[in-house]
């Protein structure tokens, strides 16, 4: 329903309003840690990326934290990521490996953030859920005018709870491809564990990015994500999106799972998770 | 209880003469429509005491046996002297004649002469429907609680917004009566307008903090608004054609004198032009909201009278997918019955509910429907006696019974692939029980006491109660269903005195407890119709408000000037935040969200207002703080309240220039909202997430605007049909006040950010035709 919600509200709250730039004076927040990884089901190479903060205004992308010691455990394995040569900041392991359905992955970085030549150590974990059955997509034609519809057939673990994170591909490109437009969700709006022709994605065909053309492959990724990472997702896409007098709360800032060893003061923002995910596609051949 | 009433009885019956009294009552009316004059004054002239009619027009005073003449005075109406000779108790009512013919004589207080000065009560505000309508109005639509916004004390919770904050209280601190039933969200359309249609209304009264011992269940402010009971002398029309809405009042005897009716009735009309929009999905929508008020009164005699009451008002938005729709519906029937002439009650039975429903309709397997409802179901009996002229107790007790239903829905079809949910209804009992009196002490001190005790309890609807700890359910337990399994009672003393420094200005001092225990679950600033309203309980205290104010009141030229500085302090204590993140919109576990601590406020308001004479109106200076510390929020630091603004200033003047034109202007200047802005940032997935101030530690950049209207008589005043049209201009400098600010990306450069104020309203000119007959 909370789904249903927000789209009502966003109907609802289209205002013939005015919009005019503004200056805004704020003094800078304290540099913060910034730690951002994860270890799934895939076998890939998993990333942690290690970063700092900087004042709202800034005009360049965040420096990057170089030279870190970034270990992740879990599932009798121990996996030493590197430095990424041409990517400063971005800590890979190497490629084939996979975290385990149902372990608890920990994550352990070794760095000097506030440059005293002291290295301060950082942790967090993350329980790997079981993964999702997918079994088909399809399309259908919208109620929302020059919407298309992707649905997906498939089945969710018997769990009391499950947190769900979809992600579409078109012609093996990312579609919604960064944090604000990641769809997270939880099974409590399901009837049973069952997915049957639910509606995941709406598709503007008048918008270029959307639109989709015959021969298109289309892909939908559905991931099984902890709730803490769920909330984290929601948190910060709040806080991306921004609030209104009439629908929003007051900002606060995105919590975090990564603690600081020896009670370290270092501000610190990220997260670290893992998931399980699986996927499935057909090629677009229009709707009727 | 009991010694407190004994007490009450005592004190009240001690500064009695013992000597044998007669008493003479009865009403004060209006001599052309028979509308009740509510705070009408009666003055003695020989003892130089006096009393004010109470809510219903009715007054009583007990004098020994002799000769006197009553001076009977309202403002904006001819004062009345009548000579009565007292060797029994009589019965005497009259009218009034309205002044309002004669340019100089425009009134824009709805209280009787003097009162401002002589009434113990303080921090109350007093608004006619004839001041409101001249108030310039947002697309001219006149309206109630733009016009309170207006006075000092009072603050917008946001642009253009029907929520109200008073001296730094939230705006679900407010009760809102309508005829004395609860109205749980007074806007129309997002906020934009109220659900009080001027036209149908009589009397207006804000308590700001003084809120007699009658009243309860709110920390902050009383809004007691009371219809017109319908003219009881001849058939008669109000209405108006205006640029968004239309409104009609009609009102007359059924039986002369002895019954009368009023039936009023108001609906926009925006969506009749969407049909003419290019775009297919406009076409297909709906967007309106309607009010209906109607009252019946019935005369029995001069000691019984009936009046029976109801509104029932609704917004309605819709797409071809996508609805919603909400409202108010209240019912009051109440029972005016003089036991003696010295014993005045009103027994009251009340019915109130607020609804609302969303609809989706994205295919058959996303077709759902959300409904939350709340009702109300209440009990008062009232009673006054009057001990002697200026001396009366009140005494009386009330219950309500209140169903919540938080939320129910999900799916519709069996094609759905979303569940149905039904939240756990709640049902409480509120109670009180309350006595209140007001004894003068010699020829200067008036002294004003009550006491007032609150009771809550929490019904079982059958299904499990959780207990918290840290705000995690520790254990559960269930009972049986209509089983009271928590209540919780407290006492609500109220005092204050009032001083006569001279025949025309006061000194008067103040304290009041207040308690409330049922809340909105809203983190917005102004809230939403969407936001449902949560009960004290196990878990969540009533919230304490102790407030201490005192004040120097005066008047000048004959009371046509009111000058008045008070002062505030308010404690609050078990006061409600929500954690940071708070899901509370479609949240069934609600109280999980919840945050505790305590807040205060304090403030100055200064006000001089200019009653009569062809240009009238007030100017306000309001100074107001108020801050909270609440458990785990603004890491367990002080921080201002959303409604913290220190400075605001309301200037409202009308002129009347002629008998065919008056003009009105309305200037308002306030501190900016606080708010929480961005101080750094930090990049995930390619977005930028901010890191954010403190609580509240910035503020909008303060508010200022400036609205004017003119009227125009189309037809003289001695035609039985009469209009006028008024033209109106809303911010007519065109202020940029934003509304919200967000932050986004230039487009070249996604790295870099900027700020974007999104502000509502600039030039807004409506025109309004109305007409009388």
């Amino acid at each position: 329903m909370k789904t249903g919600i927000c789209i009502f509200l966003g109907c609802a709250f289209c205002l013939q309003a005015c919009t005019a730039r503004i200056d805004i004076s704020t003094a800078d927040a304290p540099e913060r840690l910034v730690i951002y990884g994860a270890i799934t089901s895939d076998t890939m190479r998993h990333a942690v990326r290690i970063t700092r903060s900087a004042s709202f205004f800034a005009t360049t992308p965040p420096e990057a934290i170089s030279r870190a010691e970034v270990v992740i455990t879990g599932g009798g394995e121990e996996f030493r990521l590197t430095e990424n040569a041409l990517e400063p900041g971005l800590y890979e392991t190497d490629a084939g490996v996979f975290g385990t359905e149902g372990e608890t992955y920990e994550l352990y970085i070794c760095l000097d953030f506030d440059g005293n030549g002291e290295p301060e150590e950082y942790e967090a974990s993350s329980f790997l859920p079981p993964p999702p059955r997918m079994d088909s997509i399809g399309f259908r034609r919208s109620l929302i005018n020059d919407h298309i519809e992707v649905l997906v057939w498939g089945g969710l673990p018997d769990n009391k709870e499950n947190y769900l994170s979809l992600h579409l591909y078109r012609n093996g490109e990312l579609m919604n491809d960064s944090l604000s437009r990641y769809m997270v969700m939880d099974d409590e709006f399901l009837d049973g564990k069952e997915v049957t022709a639910a509606s995941c994605f709406f598709l503007d065909q008048k918008e270029d990015e959307e639109t989709l053309v015959p021969g298109d492959r289309i892909v939908v990724r559905l991931d099984l994500i902890t709730r803490d990472y769920a909330e984290f997702i929601w948190n910060a896409q709040s806080e991306i999106q921004g609030s209104n007098p009439i629908f929003g709360g007051p900002p606060a800032n995105v919590p975090t799972n990564i603690r600081a060893r020896n009670g370290a003061a270092t501000p610190i923002s990220g997260f670290f998770t893992a998931y399980s995910g699986r996927s499935a596609g057909r090629v677009y051949d229009g709707v009727e | 209880m009991m010694r407190w009433l004994l007490f009450f009885l005592l004190l009240s019956g001690s500064l009695c003469a013992q000597e044998r009294r007669f008493t003479v009552s009865g009403t004060i009316t209006d001599q052309v429509d028979g509308e009740s004059l509510i705070g009408a004054n009666v003055r003695v002239v020989e003892t130089r005491s006096g009393v004010a009619a109470n809510a219903y027009g009715y007054y009583s005073l007990s004098l020994s046996p002799g000769t006197y003449t009553l001076q009977f005075s309202f403002v904006g109406y001819a004062t009345r002297e009548v000579q009565v000779q007292l060797r029994e108790n009589r019965k005497l009512n009259v009218s009034l004649e309205s002044s309002g013919s004669q340019l100089d004589a425009v009134v824009v207080s709805s209280k009787g002469k003097g009162a401002h000065v002589t009434d113990p009560v303080m921090s109350v505000e007093h608004l006619s429907a004839g001041t409101i309508k001249k108030i310039p109005a947002m697309m001219g639509e006149v309206d109630i609680i733009k016009a309170i916004q207006l006075l000092p004390g009072v603050q917008s919770t946001s642009e253009g917004s029907s929520g109200f904050s008073v001296r730094g209280g939230s705006h679900d601190q407010n009760l809102v009566l309508l005829d004395e039933a609860t109205v749980y969200s007074a806007s129309h359309l997002m906020g934009f307008f109220s659900v009080f249609n001027n036209d149908a209304v009589k009397d207006v009264v804000l308590y700001k903090g003084d809120i007699p011992a009658t009243f309860g269940g709110r920390l902050s402010s009383l809004l007691d608004v009371r219809t017109k009971d319908g003219n009881s002398r001849k058939f008669s029309g109000t209405g108006g054609i205006g640029l968004i809405s239309s409104r009609l009042t009609l009102e007359g005897p059924i039986v002369q004198d002895r019954s009368s009716f009023l039936l009023s009735g108001r609906r926009t009309y925006a969506d009749m032009f969407l049909p003419l929009a290019n775009d297919e999905n406009l076409r297909k929508s709906t967007l309106y909201f309607y009010d209906l008020n109607a009252k019946l009164n019935y005369r029995f005699n001069d000691n019984n009278r009936l009046y029976l009451a109801a509104y029932h008002g609704r917004d309605k938005f819709a797409t071809n997918f996508a609805g919603m729709d909400f409202g108010n519906t209240t019912v009051t029937l109440r029972w005016n019955h003089v036991f003696t002439p010295r014993l005045f009650s009103n027994f009251t039975a009340i019915g109130s509910s607020y609804s609302y429903s969303m609809q989706l309709n994205l295919n058959a397997q996303l077709k759902e429907e959300w409904k939350s409802k709340m009702e109300d179901y209440g009990l008062k009996a009232d009673f006054t006696y009057h001990f002697t002229s200026g001396q009366n107790l009140k005494f009386g007790y009330q219950a309500m019974y209140h169903v919540f239903i938080p939320g129910q829905g999900g799916g519709v079809g069996a094609d759905a692939i979303i569940g149905r949910i039904s939240f756990p209804h709640t049902y409480a009992l509120e109670h009180a029980l309350y006595a209140a009196g007001e004894t003068s002490v010699g020829s200067r001190l008036k002294l004003k006491y009550g006491l007032r005790y609150s009771l809550f309890q929490n019904i079982s609807n059958g299904k499990e109660i959780e207990f918290l700890e840290n705000y995690q359910a520790t254990r559960t337990e269930t009972y049986a269903k209509g089983k009271i399994y928590h209540s919780r009672g407290l006492f609500e003393p109220r005092a204050g005195l009032l001083w006569m420094l001279s025949p025309a200005s006061s000194f008067k001092a103040g304290y009041t407890r207040t308690v409330q225990y049922i809340q909105m679950a809203s983190n917005s600033t102004s809230g939403s119709p969407l936001d449902v309203w949560f009960q004290s309980s196990q878990n969540v205290k009533p919230q304490l408000c102790d407030q201490y104010s005192m004040g120097f009141f005066r008047n000048f030229s004959a009371d046509a000037y009111e000058l008045s500085v008070e002062l505030y302090y308010k404690g609050l204590r078990n006061v409600i935040d929500f954690k940071d993140h708070a899901q509370l919109m479609g949240e069934e576990k609600i109280e999980q969200e919840l945050r505790f601590g305590k807040g205060y406020a304090y403030g100055m308001e200064w006000m001089l207002r200019k009653n009569t004479g062809r240009l009238n109106g007030w100017l306000s200076y309001t100074y107001s703080r108020s801050r909270r510390k609440i458990d785990r929020i603004n890491e367990n630091r002080w921080y201002r309240s959303p409604y913290d603004k220190p400075h605001s200033i309301s200037l409202a003047a009308n002129f009347e220039l002629n008998s065919k034109w008056s003009l009105s202007a309305n200037w308002v200047y306030a501190s900016g909202n606080p708010v929480t802005f961005p101080t750094g940032r930090f990049q995930i997935e390619g977005d930028y997430v901010p890191i954010y101030s403190g609580r509240n530690e910035y503020r909008y950049p303060d508010y200022h605007r400036l609205d004017l209207s003119a009227t125009v008589q189309l037809s003289p005043k001695e035609k039985r049909f009469r209009s006028e049209l008024n033209f109106s201009l809303y911010n007519a400098y065109g202020r940029k006040n934003p509304w919200t600010i967000q932050f986004l990306h230039e487009e070249q450069a996604p790295d870099t950010m900027y700020a974007e104020q999104i502000y509502l309203f600039s030039f807004v000119p409506s025109v309004t035709w109305n007409f009388t007959f």
